[in-house]
Formats: C-alpha cells, sequence, structure tokens
C-alpha cells in the first residue's frame, strides 16, 4: 500500500512536473511566437518608413531642424519642405498609412530627422544621433566646378556641381506592442546624391 | 467808245466780283496758320529716332550660353520699312524634353490684347490705368517733369485768349487715342508687328531657383516661393515694355503665355512719344527707350531674400526740338504755330538715360501692382538747344530720398548688363549691382550700388572709372604712366565708327567667375569681376577685397584697332592657370571691304607674369586665314581661330555666331553659320578645341587633324546651341531640328525638362539595432 501511495504521488509528481514543463514549452514557444510577430511587425514598420523617405525624398525639409525647449524628440519628426528659410514647425510631412499587422498588434513608426541642433539650454531625451545634412558620412559635400569649365556665375549655367546638400540621414524607430509586450527596432538611413 | 465803256464795264464788275474770294482766301490763309510768339525756355524735346550706322541693319543681341537648362529663347529682328523706321521682333521659345522623349518643341508665346498692362509714373506701379491716370503721370508736377522736357506748361501757346500747353497732355485732350499706345505696348495695334527690337537685350529665361546660391549657400538661401516649379520668360522691347511670359515646358505641346507688360518709370517718360511720332509722321519710328540688357537675381535685403530686376535703357534716348508744326499736326492747338523754333545744339543733343528695378519675390503667375513692384529707378536728362540748357536727375524709391546716387549723372548711356552679386567679408554678406557705361567724354564709368535702392554703398568704391597702367608716348611707344580707360572712335580702310557707335556694335561686357581654386573663400562670391571693354582692353576686379579694377591686358589688331568683343566671354580655371574666351572682331573694313571677326582665347596667367609694357598686344590672324587653323605662334599667350568658311578675304554675306563661346570639361565650343553665295559657302561650323594644348603650340595648327574638334555641316543651318540638362550640346537648325547632340562629358544627378535640379538617387542603411 504505501509502494502504492508513493509511485502515485511520485506518479503525480511527474505529471506536475511534465505538465509545469509541458506549460512552460507552451509559454516559451508562445513567448517565442508573440516575439516572432512583434518583431516582424517592427521589421514592417522599418521597411515602411524607408519607404516613405525614399518616396518623398526630395519634398523632405532640409534646412536644419533647432528643438525649443518644452518639446520631446517627436518634434523631430521629418517635416515636408516649406521652401522658405528655416523649418515649418507644423509641416510634418503626411505619410501614408501604416501596413497591417495582426489583430492584437499596434504598431508605431517614427521617422526622425538627424539634421538638427538644440536650443540653449534645451535637453531632450531618446535623440537620434546628429548629423548635419550636406556633410554626408565623411566628406565635406563642398560642390566643385568640373576643371576646364565655364565659372561664370549665372543661373543659366546650371553646372553639375555637386555639394549642397549631398546626403540627409534619418533614423526610423518602429515599436510594435501586443499580448502585454513590445518590441522596438531602430535603423539609420542616409539618402544621397 | 461803246466798245471801250464795254471793256471799262466789265472789268470793273470782274474786279468786283473776284476782288472779295481773293480777300476771303487771303483772310482763310492767314487763319490757316497762324504764328503765335512762345518762350522757347520750356519748347519740348521729343525723343530723336535712332538711325542706321553704316547702313547698317540691328542686329539680334547674342544670347549668353544656357548650360544645363532645356528651356531657351531667342529673338529675330525685322528690317527697318524707312531708313529710321520701326524695327520689330519675333520671340521664340524652345523646349527639349530631355526627360521623356528628346523632342524639340519651338514655339511663339501667345499674347491677347486683354494682357495686364502696368505703368510706373512714380514710385509705384498702376494696372490697366486710366487715361486720367496716364496723362496725370505724363504732366508731371512742378519741379518733378515726368514725360514733358524742360517741363510742363500748361497756359504756353495762346491765341485769342485760349491757351494750349506745351505738350498736350491735359485730362481734356482728345486728340491722342491713348487705347492706341496700349495696344502698341501690347503689340496688339497692327497685323505687322507684335514686339519692337529688343535693342541690346537678349531675352531672359528665369528659373525657379538660382542653382549656384543652392549650391554654396547650403541652408542659408532662401528662393522664392511664388516661382516654385515655375520657368518664365522675360524680354523687353523698345516699345518701352518689359513683357512676362509663363513657360509650361511639361505640357504634351509645350507653350508660353504672356501674363504681363509693365513700362518703368525711365522708359514711361518717353514711351508716349511713339504714338506721337506716328501721328506726326503716318509711320513708327525706331526709339532706343528701353534698349539695355536686364539682370534678375536672388539677393538678400534687410536680410530676407528677395528676387529682384534691374535693367537700363540702354542707349537711351538722344533730343530732338518738337517739330514746329507738330501742334497744328497733331491737332493739339489747331491752326497754331509756335515760334521762334528753338534748334538744337548738335554737340548738346543730350539724352535721357535711365535705371530701374523691380520687386518681383511674390510675382505670381497672376501679376499684381503690388507683386510686379518697382523698386527704384533713375532718370537722367540733359539736352540743349538755343531756347534752353537743361539737365535733371530724377531719382524715384521707397524713401522719396535723393542723396547718394553718385556717378548716375555721369553716365550717358550703358548697353552693359548689369551685374548682381555678393561679397562677403566676414559672415555677413553685402550685395551689389555693379553698371558699367559710358560718359559724356567717352570715359568707361562703373557704379557700385545697393540692390535695394540704387545708391552707393558705403565701401569708398561708389563709383569710378578704369584706369590704365600703361600708355602710348609721343613716340608711339607704350610706357608706364596711368591713362583713363577711353572709348575711341574707329578708321578704318573707310569705314568710319563715331565713339558711340563702337559701343553700340560692340558693347562692354561684364560678368562675375567664381573664385580661383587659390581663393580662400569659395563661394560665389564678388572676388573675380571680369570687365572687357569695347576698347579692347581686359579688367579684372576684386571687389570682395575691396580693390579697384586692375587692369590685365589690352588686345588690339596689327593697326592698333579693338579686339572688341562681339558677345559675352568665357573665364575657365585649368591646372593651376586661367583661360579667357571671346568672340571679337579683327577687322572692320580690312582686305575686299569686308569686317572680319574670330574666336580668341588667352592664358590670362601667362599674360600677367609678363611685364605690364608688354600687355597691349597686337594680333590678327593671317590676311585670308580659313577656319579649320588655329593660329597661336609658339609660345604665345593668345590663340585665333578666324571664323570664316574659305580662305582668301571676301566678304561675307551673313555671319552669325551661336551665342557666347564656352568652356566645358577642357574643351572650348563656339557655332557659327556663313552664307556666301559668291563663294558657294551655306556651312555651319561647331569648334571643340582642346584650347590649353594649342595655346603658345604654333602658328599653323589644323582643327581638322585633331578628332572631334570640328564639326562641318554643309548645307545646314544652326540657329541655335545649348547644353541640355543631359549634358549634350545641341546644335538647333531652322526648322528647330537637332542638327547634331554631343556629349561634353557634364554628368547631371537628376533631370528635368525645367529646372535640372539634381534629386537624391541612393538610399542606404547605416544601422540596425534592437532596442
Amino acid at each position: 500500500m504505501p509502494l502504492v501511495i508513493l509511485l502515485v504521488i511520485v506518479g503525480f509528481v511527474f505529471v506536475g512536473v511534465g505538465a509545469y514543463v509541458v506549460r512552460n514549452l507552451f509559454w516559451s514557444s508562445q513567448g517565442v511566437v508573440i516575439e516572432s510577430k512583434l518583431y516582424n511587425a517592427a521589421q514592417s514598420g522599418i521597411e515602411w518608413g524607408m519607404g516613405q523617405i525614399w518616396k518623398n525624398k526630395d519634398n523632405i525639409e532640409a534646412d536644419l531642424i533647432t528643438i525649443p525647449s518644452g518639446h520631446d524628440v517627436t518634434f523631430l519628426q521629418v517635416r515636408q519642405d516649406n521652401t522658405a528659410e528655416g523649418f515649418g514647425e507644423d509641416m510634418y510631412l503626411a505619410l501614408d498609412d501604416l501596413p497591417e499587422t495582426e489583430s492584437g498588434i499596434t504598431l508605431t513608426v517614427r521617422l526622425l530627422d538627424c539634421n538638427y541642433s538644440l536650443a540653449p539650454g534645451v535637453t531632450v531625451s531618446d535623440l537620434p544621433p546628429r548629423v548635419l545634412a550636406g556633410t554626408g558620412s565623411g566628406g565635406t559635400g563642398t560642390p566643385t566646378i568640373p576643371p576646364g569649365t565655364s565659372v561664370i556665375i549665372d543661373p543659366s549655367h546650371f553646372l553639375p556641381l555637386g555639394g549642397g546638400v549631398t546626403s540627409h540621414s534619418f533614423v526610423i524607430r518602429s515599436r510594435a506592442t501586443g499580448f502585454g509586450r513590445s518590441t522596438e527596432l531602430e535603423s539609420m538611413v542616409v539618402v544621397e546624391k | 467808245m461803246k466798245k471801250r465803256l464795254v471793256l471799262i464795264a466789265v472789268f470793273t464788275v470782274s474786279l468786283l466780283l473776284i476782288l472779295p474770294f481773293g480777300l476771303i482766301r487771303a483772310e482763310r490763309s492767314v487763319s490757316a496758320a497762324t504764328s503765335i510768339n512762345v518762350s522757347t525756355d520750356v519748347w519740348p524735346t521729343w525723343p530723336n529716332p535712332n538711325g542706321r550706322i553704316n547702313g547698317m541693319e540691328v542686329w539680334e543681341p547674342a544670347t549668353f550660353l544656357s548650360i544645363g537648362r532645356d528651356v531657351i529663347s531667342w529673338v529675330y529682328f525685322g528690317t527697318r520699312p524707312s531708313d529710321d523706321g520701326f524695327v520689330s521682333a519675333d520671340v521664340y521659345y524652345l523646349v527639349k524634353k530631355s526627360a521623356t522623349d528628346g523632342s524639340i518643341h519651338t514655339f511663339e508665346p501667345d499674347i491677347a490684347a486683354t494682357d495686364a498692362l502696368f505703368i510706373v509714373p512714380g514710385a509705384s506701379a498702376i494696372q490697366s490705368p486710366t487715361n486720367s491716370e496716364i496723362l496725370t503721370g505724363l504732366r508731371g508736377s512742378s519741379g518733378a517733369p515726368a514725360a514733358v522736357f524742360p517741363e510742363y506748361r500748361d497756359i504756353w501757346l495762346s491765341n485769342n485768349a485760349v491757351g494750349y500747353p506745351n505738350e498736350h497732355f491735359r485730362d481734356n485732350q482728345a486728340w491722342l487715342d491713348l487705347d492706341d499706345w496700349r495696344n502698341f505696348l501690347r503689340g496688339t495695334y497692327s497685323a505687322s508687328f507684335k514686339y519692337a527690337d529688343t535693342g541690346h537685350a537678349p531675352p531672359q529665361i528665369v528659373w525657379d531657383v538660382d542653382p549656384w546660391l543652392e549650391a554654396f549657400l547650403v541652408n542659408q538661401y532662401t528662393p522664392p516661393s511664388a516661382w516654385v516649379d515655375r520657368v518664365v520668360g522675360i524680354v523687353s522691347t523698345n516699345q518701352g515694355t518689359l513683357q512676362g511670359f509663363e513657360i509650361y515646358p511639361e505640357e504634351t505641346a509645350p507653350r508660353a503665355e504672356r501674363k504681363w507688360v509693365t513700362v518703368p518709370n525711365p522708359v514711361f517718360r518717353q514711351s508716349i512719344f511713339h504714338s506721337l511720332r506716328k501721328m506726326y509722321a503716318g509711320v513708327f519710328k525706331r526709339l532706343t527707350l528701353m534698349d539695355g540688357p536686364f539682370t534678375v537675381r536672388d539677393v538678400e535685403i534687410d536680410g530676407t531674400w528677395k528676387r529682384i530686376l534691374v535693367g537700363t535703357t540702354g542707349l537711351g534716348t538722344p533730343q530732338s526740338v518738337k517739330p514746329q508744326d507738330a501742334w497744328d499736326t497733331l491737332a493739339q492747338a489747331p491752326g497754331l504755330i509756335p515760334q521762334p523754333m528753338p534748334t538744337m545744339e548738335e554737340s548738346g543733343r543730350g539724352r535721357i538715360f535711365g535705371v530701374y528695378a523691380y520687386d518681383i519675390t511674390q510675382l505670381a503667375t497672376t501679376p499684381y501692382a503690388s507683386t510686379l513692384k518697382p523698386s527704384w529707378s533713375t532718370t537722367k536728362v540733359n539736352f540743349t538747344h538755343s531756347g534752353r540748357n537743361f539737365s535733371g536727375f530724377y531719382p524715384v524709391n521707397s524713401s522719396n530720398t535723393t542723396d547718394s546716387y553718385n556717378g548716375y549723372s555721369d553716365i550717358k548711356f550703358s548697353v552693359s548688363k548689369p551685374l548682381i552679386g555678393y561679397t562677403a567679408a566676414s559672415s555677413a554678406r553685402t550685395w551689389h549691382t555693379i553698371l558699367l557705361g559710358v560718359d559724356a567724354n567717352n570715359l568707361y564709368r562703373w557704379i557700385d550700388a545697393n540692390p535695394k535702392d540704387g545708391k552707393n554703398l558705403q565701401n569708398a568704391l561708389g563709383a569710378g572709372v578704369f584706369t590704365r597702367p600703361v600708355k602710348l608716348d609721343d613716340n608711339n611707344k607704350i610706357i608706364v604712366a596711368s591713362q583713363d580707360e577711353m572709348l575711341t572712335a574707329i578708321s578704318d580702310n573707310g569705314t568710319i565708327l563715331s565713339a558711340e557707335q563702337v559701343e553700340t556694335l560692340y558693347p562692354s561686357r561684364i560678368l562675375a567667375a567664381f573664385p580661383p581654386p587659390d581663393y580662400p573663400l569659395q563661394k560665389p562670391l564678388l572676388s573675380s569681376i571680369y570687365v572687357y571693354l569695347s576698347n579692347g582692353s581686359l579688367y579684372r576686379w576684386n571687389l570682395n577685397d575691396g580693390e579697384a579694377p586692375k587692369w590685365i591686358a589690352t588686345f588690339q589688331n596689327k593697326k592698333g584697332l579693338p579686339l572688341a568683343p562681339l558677345t559675352d566671354f568665357d573665364i575657365s580655371y585649368l591646372n593651376g592657370k586661367t583661360y579667357l574666351a571671346a568672340t571679337v572682331a579683327f577687322t572692320y573694313n580690312g582686305a575686299s571691304a569686308h569686317q572680319t571677326s574670330g574666336l580668341m582665347s588667352v592664358d590670362l596667367t601667362a599674360v600677367e607674369s609678363m611685364d605690364v609694357t608688354d600687355r597691349v598686344f597686337q594680333r590678327d590672324p593671317v590676311a585670308g586665314q580659313e577656319g579649320d587653323i588655329v593660329s597661336s605662334p609658339k609660345n604665345d599667350p593668345i590663340m585665333l581661330v578666324q571664323l570664316q568658311g574659305a580662305k582668301g578675304a571676301y566678304t561675307t554675306g551673313t555671319k552669325e555666331v551661336m551665342a557666347s563661346p564656352v568652356f566645358i570639361k577642357e574643351k572650348l565650343y563656339l557655332a557659327y553659320y556663313e552664307l556666301t553665295t559668291s563663294k558657294k559657302i551655306n556651312l555651319s561650323r561647331l569648334y571643340v578645341i582642346p584650347f590649353a594644348s594649342m595655346i603658345g603650340s604654333g602658328n599653323i595648327q589644323k582643327l581638322t587633324d585633331i578628332p572631334g574638334a570640328l564639326y562641318e555641316l554643309e548645307e545646314q543651318r544652326v540657329v541655335n546651341m545649348f547644353v541640355d540638362s543631359k549634358g549634350n550640346l545641341v546644335l538647333i537648325g531652322e526648322e528647330g531640328e537637332t542638327l547634331l547632340s554631343l556629349p561634353t562629358g557634364l554628368e547631371y544627378a537628376g533631370v528635368g525638362s525645367g529646372s535640372a535640379a539634381s534629386t537624391f538617387n541612393k538610399m542606404s542603411v547605416v544601422y540596425w539595432k534592437k532596442l
């Protein structure tokens, strides 16, 4: 009898452990599945962000963005070129709809301009790396006139001078939230001439 | 006796019948033209019609070669119907659809009798002026004459208690139909013409963005938002108008539409006399009212980016006394002849000359007086007739102040393009408008003005002359001694040109070059202004460092006559050297009684290393040399090519140079066309000269021995040349067809049929991470 009871108890223990293991396995797998789903959603946000930047590459404000006090990093969301001096404070770029995600997952994507400066005394958290437009990834971006070519300064002499705003860097932050978790990815891209 | 009595009776009756009629006729003769004594001190003047020079027609102004653009413009002039008759013009636009199928579209702009018309009688523009506004503007006010010089006198010619003005611009006038003048300005008066000739002013294309400021003033330059994605053509005509055309290069069938016609203040003072002269003589005359080139640039005024247009009246208008019978002929004062008529002193025929500026920053497709906005102007008037010695200077600006216009009163006329640019001694930019003209003593003069109001910039160089450090002594030897540059007459084998005629036919040229590579500031500022005067002298002016213009050299032919410029010139830097290219006159009446001309390229670095006494160069190619030969003696800094289709000395029929010469990637390009029936020449030529290796390499260098240096198109007439937005040099034929398209090596990142703005063309990932 005691042996039977012992066996039953051991059996229960095995069942319990097995159930625990199975449950853990289930939840781990479920976690991995959820993590994968969130990751994929966030990655689709990154891809979407790249597409939006490429689509609007010649219409994005190239002037330096200066963050005043009282604002957070969302102030750096890409703006539409207002073709005037400085940047239009409210001229955020109109973007296409975010990609669809699985039910239960919320996707948030921010496209942030790296061509910025901070107003004196201002601190902002979670800033993207600062890369000024026109400097490229390492060169000076100075326009040059091809040697042995006309140097007469006239708007009707439109030469391929290069330089100017040769490159513009952006950070894409894509956060997928759901099932009590979140996954965030960040990517920096640069558009160049 | 009876017979005698009958004869006496017949005689008496006849006398009684005829005499009264005779008296009446005598009375009628007296009342048809009554001479009235007037005070000649306010006998008004009219602009004098512009005469031919040595029987020559008026030439179309050569265009400045367009690079990297797919829209160009040019004009053709019509011949005069009589010696002082009107010269008409046709305006053309060409669009090349480089971004799509490369097709060429040539067209004239559409105009209408309802196109917006503006006049500028004072500081502001008036849109669609009424008759009263026009006449009020023409009368001017006391101390501020407008169109009547020396002054408007309302009661001047009086008869039987009726007084008439010296120029009948009263509101109640009935002799002048102002609608005729409006239609004349719009070019809708007659089916035989739309535009008067453009004088020395080639048509211009204005783009949305200045590519030099965009490239070199990153984040500091703001082009006007009203001009985004627009292409606008502007033309000035001797009707007295500036006209604006909206060009639509992207449409399936590109077209252009005129949007506005404006009459700047200095021109408003004279333009009405087109109508008066027509009424008097029965035909329109050629009046050089709006004869000078204009320039459009983006500048900073009070810290704000503005787009401004600055132009001059060019030759301006010499004056003559109003004809004595004009009051009767024009029905201003019917039957009245004022006397005594003064006589114009030939030397005091004087001139009305002006400079004008517009602020077109906000000018959109639909113009308004507030957007086609006069900014400032100056008008100088002087003449002498036996009744009056008159001079006046009338600046107009928003502050209504007349100070600080030093130098303007000295300039008699200016047929050179105003130059606009900036200097930057520190980080602050100072913007300049440089004017180049000739004074009454035939000295060349410059003015350095503020684009905001035309006033002298306070940099101690407000106005001045050009001074050469060498001169000819009594033995005709060149010695070191200062001499102010003077415009001189030309006498060549029977061809006589007065000093003014020389400048008229061969206008002096002024352009700004980008700084040389060793200059510390590599920005498009005014460190290297080049001036090529019609007397053959070349100057460089470093205004950025506050210097005066510095003489480089004087170029003459072997008779000592100037190698005067025919078009704008070009400057280039290569391997540490500076080069000039110019199209110049070689002779004015050479062998076989004809003029020759050619292409000149100069190693300016080598020239400036020479002693100043060695820099008066006398060169011309071997007489009768054909145009496939480059002449440049060993180690000589000057290279010449005679633009001539065949060997020998002969009189050319037609010879036309296409635009200014241009340096592109170590080659020098120039195209011309010649038609000489007697020599069976009907030929277009394109030169692609490797200039650096040919200068100083020998007197007889055959271009046909160098592959790709010379293209000859027999029986084909090139009418235009430009470099398109893909970097191809394109020659256009009479039918608008492409005769030749040659890659120049210029590579553009982006293409566009209008503004060839480069675009971002690649994207790459710098990093990726999980947060």
